[in-house]
C-alpha cells in the first residue's frame, strides 16, 4: 500500500502525513514529519504529491443539479393528503375563497327563501283570497297603504296600492280601475329572485351605512 | 438554516408537498454532486439523486428531528449510490477495452455519456484526471473521499453518514488519498 519510495523511512511516516493533512496530528508528530522531510527527499516528494492530490480534490468545480430536477422529484412523490391541498389553496387564494363562501351562503339562503311557504305581506288594508284561482285580490275601492308582496300566488288589483308591488312566482293582473303608485315587479325565476335578494342586500347595506353616517 | 429546515420538515410531515419542494431546492446541488462523483455519469447521478429525495420524503417520519438533516439525506444518497455502483460493472473494468471497439476503453464511454454545457467543459478537462481517479477507487474509499472533499464534511459527520467508527473513516480516507496520489502520478 505505502509507496515503495518510502520503504527505508520510519513506517509510520506516511500515516503521520495523512494525519497532518486531516489536521489530526499532534505537535510532536508534526515536528517529526517536518524534520524528516528536510533530510529525506523521497518522503518530501511523497508529502508534496499528497498535498497536490488534496488541492486537486478541493478545487473540484461545484456542481449544479440538472434543470427541472425539483419538478421531476415532485412528480414522483406519492399523492399528498387532500386536506393539505385544500388548506394551502385557500390560503393562497383568499379572495376566491371568500367569493365561493359568499356564493354558497347566498345560494343557501336564497334557495330556502324561494321555497319557503307562501306568504303575503301588506302593511294595512283588507285583501281577499280566491282559493280556486290561487289569487289574492285587492278589492275595488280598497286602498293598501304601503308595499305589497305576494309570493307563490297570483295577484289581481282592483283597488289601489299606495306603494310598490312585488309578485314572486305568480302573475299579477291589474284591473282597469286598479291603481299602483309605486313600481310593479314580477319575479318568476330563481335567478331573478337571487338578483332581487342581492339588490335588497346592497340597498340594506347602503341604508346601514347612511344610517351610520347620519348618527 | 437549521431552524428553517426543521420548520420545513414539520410541514412535510403533515403531508405538504410544496414544503418538500423547498427542501429539494436547498439540497439538490449537493446531493447531485455527491451521486455524480460516486457514479461518474450525469444521467445515473440524476436518477439516484431523485430517488434519494423520494426516499427521504417517504421515510420522513423516521428522520430524528434533533439530528442534522443533511447527514440523514447524504446517508440515503450515499447508500443508493453504492448500491448502484455494485449493480454496475466493477470500476476496475474501466481500463478494459470495450468489446467490438478499436481501442476504446470504458473511460471513453464514461466521458461520452456526459452531456455538459460548454462552460463546464473547460473546467472539466482540468478536473478530468481527478474525476476519473476518484471513479477508479473502490466504493468504500470513493464514498469517504467524496464526502470529505466534495461535500467538505467533518470526519465525525462522515462517520455518521457511513455508519462507521471515526477510526475506520480515517483509514479509508488515508488509503483513498494514497491511491489517488498514485493514479495522478501515473497520468
Amino acid at each position: 500500500m505505502k509507496g515503495g519510495e518510502a520503504m527505508k523511512c520510519p513506517a509510520e511516516m506516511i500515516g503521520i502525513m495523512h494525519d497532518v493533512l486531516d489536521e489530526d496530528a499532534t505537535k510532536e508528530q508534526k515536528r517529526l514529519l517536518f524534520e524528516h522531510i528536510q533530510t529525506c527527499s523521497d518522503c518530501k516528494q511523497h508529502y508534496e504529491e499528497l498535498k497536490k492530490t488534496e488541492s486537486f480534490l478541493l478545487s473540484s468545480p461545484s456542481m449544479e443539479a440538472p434543470d427541472g430536477f425539483t419538478s421531476k422529484v415532485m412528480k414522483q412523490l406519492p399523492q399528498e393528503k387532500r386536506t393539505v391541498w385544500i388548506k394551502r389553496w385557500m390560503k393562497s387564494h383568499p379572495l376566491v375563497t371568500a367569493a365561493i363562501l359568499f356564493l354558497a351562503l347566498m345560494t343557501g339562503s336564497v334557495y330556502s327563501s324561494w321555497t319557503s311557504e307562501d306568504q303575503l305581506s301588506a302593511l294595512s288594508g283588507n285583501l281577499r283570497f280566491d282559493q280556486e284561482t290561487n289569487t289574492v285580490i285587492v278589492p275595488e275601492g280598497e286602498v293598501i297603504e304601503g308595499d305589497l308582496t305576494v309570493k307563490n300566488r297570483n295577484l289581481e288589483i282592483e283597488g289601489e296600492v299606495k306603494g310598490d308591488v312585488l309578485v314572486i312566482n305568480g302573475e299579477q293582473y291589474m284591473a282597469s280601475a286598479g291603481q299602483v303608485t309605486g313600481e310593479i315587479e314580477e319575479v318568476d325565476h330563481i335567478l331573478d329572485w337571487t338578483w332581487y335578494e342581492l339588490k335588497k342586500l346592497v340597498y340594506n347595506l347602503g341604508d346601514f351605512f347612511t344610517n351610520e353616517e347620519s348618527k | 438554516m437549521d431552524a428553517i429546515v426543521k420548520r420545513i420538515i414539520l410541514q412535510v410531515r403533515k403531508g405538504d408537498h410544496n414544503a418538500f419542494g423547498e427542501l429539494v431546492e436547498l439540497y439538490k446541488d449537493r446531493v447531485f454532486a455527491l451521486s455524480y462523483r460516486m457514479l461518474g455519469n450525469r444521467q445515473e447521478a440524476e436518477d439516484v439523486a431523485q430517488e434519494a429525495f423520494i426516499r427521504a420524503y417517504t421515510n420522513i417520519d423516521r428522520y430524528q428531528i434533533d439530528r442534522k438533516f443533511s447527514t440523514w439525506l447524504y446517508r440515503i444518497a450515499t447508500n443508493l449510490s453504492i448500491d448502484r455502483m455494485r449493480k454496475k460493472k466493477p470500476d476496475y473494468y474501466l481500463d478494459a477495452e470495450v468489446a467490438g471497439t478499436d481501442g476504446l476503453t470504458m473511460y471513453s464511454q464514461v466521458s461520452a455519456d456526459e452531456q455538459l454545457p460548454e462552460d463546464e467543459v473547460v473546467s472539466l478537462e482540468a478536473q478530468d484526471g481527478i474525476h476519473r481517479a476518484i471513479l477508479s477507487l473502490p466504493a468504500k474509499y470513493r464514498s469517504a473521499i467524496t464526502l470529505k472533499y466534495i461535500q467538505e464534511l467533518s470526519l465525525k459527520e462522515i462517520s455518521e453518514i457511513l455508519d462507521l467508527p471515526i477510526g475506520t473513516v480515517k483509514t479509508r480516507i488515508h488509503r483513498g488519498r494514497e491511491a489517488l496520489r498514485k493514479k495522478l502520478q501515473e497520468q
